[in-house]
């Protein structure tokens, strides 16, 4: 099997992975994370999310740990060991371990949450990341749990937003997750009070053969971009980009449904995932140190 | 013409950390500033000194709310009658820049609606 091949399997296993945590029916369940060796800041944040979803369900969840101490102790790290019941394991002092961070919120967002919880700031000033960050919990919580056919129920104590950092090799990664509608479905229904917009938005996408939720992902920023008469939403996906734009360096990814967009080095790339990850991820990825220079290669790509 | 100048210190007499645009969403809100702080003064008709510094950082839809909010409440239709009730004060010319173009965006649509 050639390397590509078996990038796309593990992908192809990954939403798998992902629907069978959504969609589980019974009362119990046991996860095993033996074979599990490393894991990707988007994977986490969203197998996380989905863990949570399924405990505030009502399922009861067991685990059995990975068989890589390393792996056991990002789980650990990440709250994802305490969602899972994993087994507990001392606390570990590896820098590729302790700089994971996570946080998460309900229907009222407490914005001194994020400075306590994820302290990183990187080259870039506190205040364009945090911009980044408000704004894309604003877009979870504003937007993406709209009513909707495809909306899911969300218990009271189940988190509106799960977000996630990880510090490693000069590199900081910070990843927002929803567990929303998605931007196809939110967008129409942000854009009910201006008549003829969203025919305008996704006109400028229409030759795009990468699917509805692509063209929805370049729509949300084009509406960012331009000022409408609308009270400037979108501006969410604006501060996003203005991350990146900051740090000078570096990677945006946001994965919307079966859609994925990047930004970086001032250009765009676009395509349709192998799946649907039933809600929508930012991403952020930046050297810390301008000298740094480290390959950014977290996506769902393959 | 003003008779008082109220100054408004976003970190001192509000929050290091503000939020989102709504209070239904979140603490620290937009409107919540707006409508505690802002408001009530304009409405009493004192001048605005707010002063944006200090803080951890803005997200758009908490400027938006705060100052494009409070145009359209008091329903300034100029940005003369604008520069007569209220100042805006940041170390950082783009965060000033973006609340002049969102309290220009509120005065048009105030405008446009007239």
């Amino acid at each position: 099997m050639t390397r590509s091949r078996r990038g796309s399997q593990s992908v192809a296993e990954f939403f798998e992975f992902l629907g069978s945590i959504r969609n589980y029916g019974s009362k119990r369940v046991l996860i095993d994370f033996s074979r599990v060796k490393s894991i990707r800041p988007v994977a986490c944040v969203l197998v996380g999310a989905e863990l949570e979803y399924l405990r505030t369900r009502g399922v009861a969840i067991r685990s059995v740990a990975p068989r890589s101490k390393r792996a056991h102790e990002v789980l650990a790290q990440t709250g994802i060991g305490d969602i899972v019941r994993l087994e507990r394991i001392a606390q570990s002092d590896r820098q590729d371990v302790i700089h994971w961070r996570r946080a998460t919120g309900g229907q009222e967002f407490d914005p001194a949450l994020l400075e306590k919880s994820l302290p990183w700031y990187g080259s870039i000033p506190a205040s364009i990341l945090t911009r980044g960050m408000v704004e894309c919990v604003g877009n979870a919580l504003e937007h993406a749990y709209k009513s909707h056919p495809a909306k899911r129920e969300f218990g009271d104590d189940c988190p509106r937003w799960w977000a996630l950092q990880q510090m490693r090799d000069g590199v900081l990664t910070t990843c927002i997750c929803d567990l929303g509608i998605g931007i196809a479905r939110s967008l129409p229904l942000n854009c009910l009070d201006e008549p003829g917009l969203l025919p305008k938005l996704m006109a400028i996408t229409k030759k795009l053969t990468t699917g509805e939720d692509v063209r929805a992902i370049l729509a949300a920023i084009e509406l960012g971009r331009t000022s409408t008469k609308l009270k400037h939403r979108g501006k969410g996906m604006r501060d996003a980009h203005l991350v990146i734009d900051g740090a000078k360096s570096g990677v945006l990814q946001i994965y919307s449904n079966s859609g994925f967009y990047q930004y970086a080095d001032k250009k765009k790339i676009n395509r349709k995932m192998q799946g649907d990850i039933h809600g929508t991820v930012y991403f952020w990825s930046y050297p810390i140190n301008a000298d740094e220079t480290s390959e950014l290669n977290y996506d769902l790509k393959e | 013409m003003t008779s008082h100048t109220d100054n408004i210190s976003v970190a001192r007499d509000f929050s290091k950390n503000p939020g989102l645009r709504y209070k239904r969403i979140s603490k620290y809100s937009g409107e919540e500033f707006r409508d505690t702080l802002l408001t009530p003064a304009a409405r009493a008709g004192h001048r605005l000194v707010v002063d944006l510094d200090g803080v951890r950082g803005y997200g758009s839809s908490f400027l938006e709310e705060a100052f494009g909010g409070l145009i359209r409440e008091m329903q300034w239709s100029s940005l003369e009658i604008v520069n007569e009730h209220l100042e805006i004060k940041a170390t950082d010319e783009g965060i000033r820049n973006e609340v002049h173009e969102y309290i220009a965006d509120a005065v048009q649509q105030i405008k446009n609606s007239q």
